[in-house]
């Protein structure tokens, strides 16, 4: 019983494929090839003429042609598969019922009837100019060809028949970039109101990032202003010319931190200017001047304990996390920076604007005026001190004489360990008192002042 | 136009009524509604708020009467500011010269009184008081070109003393036109020398003197008027002849100078009374140009108020200044709708008119969006 029911099915499917001519066309040893793909056209396998047909009768004769297509280009796709339209971008090829551009008829080595698989990309360059989609830095899916992660081979409402706006096709891939971007307080102008091709080539560029330029060029096309102030100031900031430019101290997308910066500004500073090693000769290392000394060694087998402290007194900008207060971060004509004029040297006799950076945050009539009981507290009596030490025409002494610009554990920020001197450091040794002090540094003879009550240098012993 | 009262304006602001009310002494006029400086459509930062002439646009009208002691209505004197000079403002009260009663008028906001100097007589009578200082412990400073000399009451109005011989080697001819106070000196406007005479307040002693120094002869003090000492101790000083108003700091040296004589922005015909706010806008009132000019610390004219054209709010022939933020809640009650004041600017004229009180009072403020 079993084998009659076997008997009757294999006849039937051999009246089928006799039926459709498939036995014929394929194994007839005609276009026996037809049969040896790896993906053939569906109808391929079962049904030639469901594409073909007679146009006469006697096939084969030689010489001639026996059948003609069912129909023209793309009608004759469209008589299976769902024609393509009312779309805004429609691939050159679709609008032009030229489906075999790209797909092979009778079968193919890779799905869809291509002769490539996952990479693409010589399919694509036969008709797209290779070169751009050539450079130093491409697009991941480019690299490798995968032209059809991002766009839609046939149609497309997107422009650049991309399967999704330009911003929701990046985000797709990028999706922990998008997360961030998600929570950050702050984001970089064009990442918020532009697309990202803006400033990135979706398939090849030049620069890292496949950024259409390179930083700071990319940078200046909206920057121009920074471009032309940076393109007359006296020094500009080393990263700035350095491979990451101006990602070297921004993030370029987003941030938690104003400025575009990719943590607090103190910190993101001291990265570089918190070593002994970068640059040549080294940079000189500010943490070392924010921080409490080095706590002694820990005995043996102890662990230490104590993190460094910062010093008592930060310069009013650090004690808010801002170097900017003082420095110009992307360049300035002033010594170390500065966003105003200080002398490089350490004697400088006061004249208006000599020391115009100090005084923008400082009493401006501090070192003006001999006498005053207004403009600063270092005086004796109503005898400026300020002006005496600053306004010796051959030897003013600069501020940074007595004060350290960042931070000490004495007040006002009056040097601890002194200024270096050659191979001395001129220590200050400044006692406070209510209504004055004294110091006795390696400069004079110990002195005093006191604001209520003038000390009398004239009865003082030398 | 009717007269201009603070009390009737405060009343009828309550009311929710017109701002600007005639009172019942004359014949009512149409409302002008709020007067503000710049004008619209420009943002408003001066509002003009009302003024004060006598005691009834402090206190109100009184009527006196009371059945207990005699029986009848006893008058109540209605006291005037007459022709005023300067004008100090100082713990919540005004301080008011009056060249043409010889008096100080003490008007005290909060409390509504409107009092003359208690010992205005014998030792301590006043004669041509022009301007006044006040101390911390609320002595009073008033310097009385008809006396020659800075005649001393304290907090209570008490006669103390008075110096007019300041040094007599060198200022007998010492005319002190105007007095401020910083910690514990006397600073004396002396017009006739051309000098801030630094003195001791408790005897009279000279201990200092500014304002002949420099080298540039603009600079210098000529023929001033009226000076003010913010609270950095900084002194502006106005000069009639020179038509500057001069900075200088209270150990004498000379910082700055602005404007000069003309009749342009920023410029000055007779510069008066100055005063200068504690967000250091300087406030110089002009006679000529019957206004007041208001600059910032960069010397840039912020604008001018006060100027004759406006159917309220005019001056006429202004002479002191005061401005305070003491009693704001007093004065936020005459403000416009969305006007939040800042601080109060009281300007006094030497000459009244149905449109001018003895006293104009501004509001410095802005519309609250």
């Amino acid at each position: 019983m079993r084998s009659v029911f076997l008997l009757s099915t294999a006849l039937a499917i051999q009246v089928l494929v006799a039926a459709s001519g498939y036995a014929e066309c394929i194994t007839g040893g005609c276009h026996e090839a037809l049969g040896r793909f790896s993906y053939p056209h569906a109808p391929v396998i079962d049904d030639c003429l469901s594409c073909h047909v007679a146009a006469t009768t006697g096939h084969p004769q030689g010489g001639e042609k026996n059948f003609k297509l069912a129909a023209e280009g793309a009608a004759l796709c469209a008589q299976c598969h769902d024609a393509f339209s009312g779309e805004k971008g429609m691939h050159a090829p679709v609008a032009e019922g030229d489906c075999l551009a790209c797909h092979r008829v009778h079968g193919a080595a890779y799905p869809h009837l291509l002769d490539f698989g996952d990479d693409l990309s010589s399919l694509c360059f036969d008709c797209h100019d290779k070169a751009s989609f050539t450079g130093a830095y491409l697009h991941g899916p480019v690299a490798v060809g995968e032209c059809t992660s991002c766009h839609d081979p046939h149609v497309s409402g997107e422009k650049s028949l991309l399967k999704k706006p330009v911003r929701a096709s990046c985000l797709e891939c990028h999706a922990d970039f998008a997360a961030k971007l998600q929570a950050a307080k702050i984001v970089h102008e064009p990442v918020r109101k532009s697309p990202c091709t803006d400033c990135h080539n979706p398939h090849a560029a030049p620069a890292r990032y496949v950024l259409k330029e390179k930083m700071p060029d990319l940078c200046w096309s909206c920057h121009a202003k920074m471009r032309d102030r940076l393109s007359k100031v006296r020094v500009r900031h080393a990263p700035i010319d350095d491979a990451g430019s101006c990602s070297n101290c921004h993030s370029s997308h987003f941030s938690q931190v104003p400025g575009l910066l990719p943590e607090s500004e103190k910190a993101m500073c001291l990265n570089c200017h918190g070593e002994d090693q970068l640059g040549n000769p080294p940079l000189k290392n500010i943490r070392t001047q924010l921080l409490e000394k080095q706590p002694a060694r820990p005995a043996r087998g102890k662990k230490q304990e104590v993190a460094q402290k910062e010093k008592q007194y930060l310069h009013g900008p650090l004690q808010e996390g801002r170097c900017a207060g003082c420095h110009a971060p992307h360049g300035s004509d002033y010594f170390r920076l500065l966003t105003g004029p200080y002398p490089e040297g350490i004697y400088a006799p006061y004249q208006e604007g000599t020391y115009g950076f100090c005084l923008e945050c400082h009493d401006k009539y501090m070192l003006r005026f001999q006498d005053t009981s207004l403009y600063t507290a270092f005086r004796n009596g109503n005898r400026n001190l300020h002006f005496v030490h600053v306004s010796d025409k051959r030897k003013g002494r600069s501020c940074r004489i007595c004060h350290e610009p960042h931070a000490s554990n004495s007040q006002k920020l009056i040097g601890e360990s002194g200024m270096p001197f050659g191979d001395w450091q001129i220590p200050v040794r400044f006692q406070p008192t209510a209504t004055g002090g004294s110091c006795a540094p390696g400069c004079h003879r110990p002195f005093g002042y006191d604001r209520d009550s003038p000390v009398d240098y004239r009865q003082e012993k030398p | 136009m009717a007269r201009i009262t603070l009390v009737l304006s405060v009343l009828v602001a309550l009311s929710g009524s017109m701002l600007l009310s005639g009172c019942a002494k004359g014949p009512a006029k149409p409302d002008p509604g709020p007067v503000f400086w710049p004008s619209p459509p420009a943002e408003p930062h001066i509002q003009f708020l009302g003024g004060i002439t006598d005691s009834v646009d402090v206190e109100g009208e009184k009527t006196g009467f009371s059945l207990i002691v005699t029986g009848r209505e006893d008058p109540y004197y209605i006291k005037k500011i007459g022709k005023g000079s300067g004008i100090t403002a100082h713990g919540g009260k005004l301080y008011v010269a009056s060249t043409g009663f010889g008096q100080v008028v003490v008007i005290d906001i909060a409390n509504r009184t409107f009092d003359y100097l208690k010992d205005n007589a014998g030792s301590g009578k006043l004669k041509k008081p022009v301007n006044t200082a006040v101390d911390e412990q609320g002595n009073l400073y008033v310097a009385d070109t008809g006396r020659d000399q800075i005649v001393v009451f304290d907090a209570a109005g008490n006669y103390l003393r008075a110096f007019g011989t300041i040094a007599e080697d060198e200022t007998a001819e010492a005319r002190i036109v105007d007095v401020a106070v910083f910690k514990n000196k006397l600073y004396a406007l002396d017009n006739r020398a051309g000098l801030v005479r630094v003195l001791d307040p408790e005897t009279g002693r000279q201990l200092d003197s500014f304002g002949q120094d420099e080298v540039e002869e603009k600079n210098n003090l000529a023929l001033p008027y009226a000076l003010t000492i913010d609270a950095r101790g900084i002194v502006y000083i106005t000069n009639l002849l020179s038509g500057r108003v001069l900075k200088y700091d209270v150990d004498g040296n000379f910082l700055d100078g602005l404007g000069r004589l003309g009749q342009s922005f920023g410029e000055f015909a007779r510069p008066r009374g100055v005063a200068v706010d504690s967000g250091g806008l300087l406030y110089v009132v002009d006679a000529g140009f019957s206004n007041v000019q208001v600059f910032d610390q960069q010397k840039r004219l912020l604008g001018f108020f006060g100027t004759p054209g406006r159917p309220a709010g005019s001056l006429n022939l202004p002479a002191g200044i005061a401005v305070t933020t003491d009693n704001l809640e007093h004065f936020q009650k005459l403000a416009a709708p969305g006007f939040r004041l800042e601080q109060v600017i009281f300007v006094v004229n030497q000459y009244t008119s149905p449109i001018n009180p003895s006293i104009s009072v501004y509001g410095y403020g802005s519309m609250q969006k």
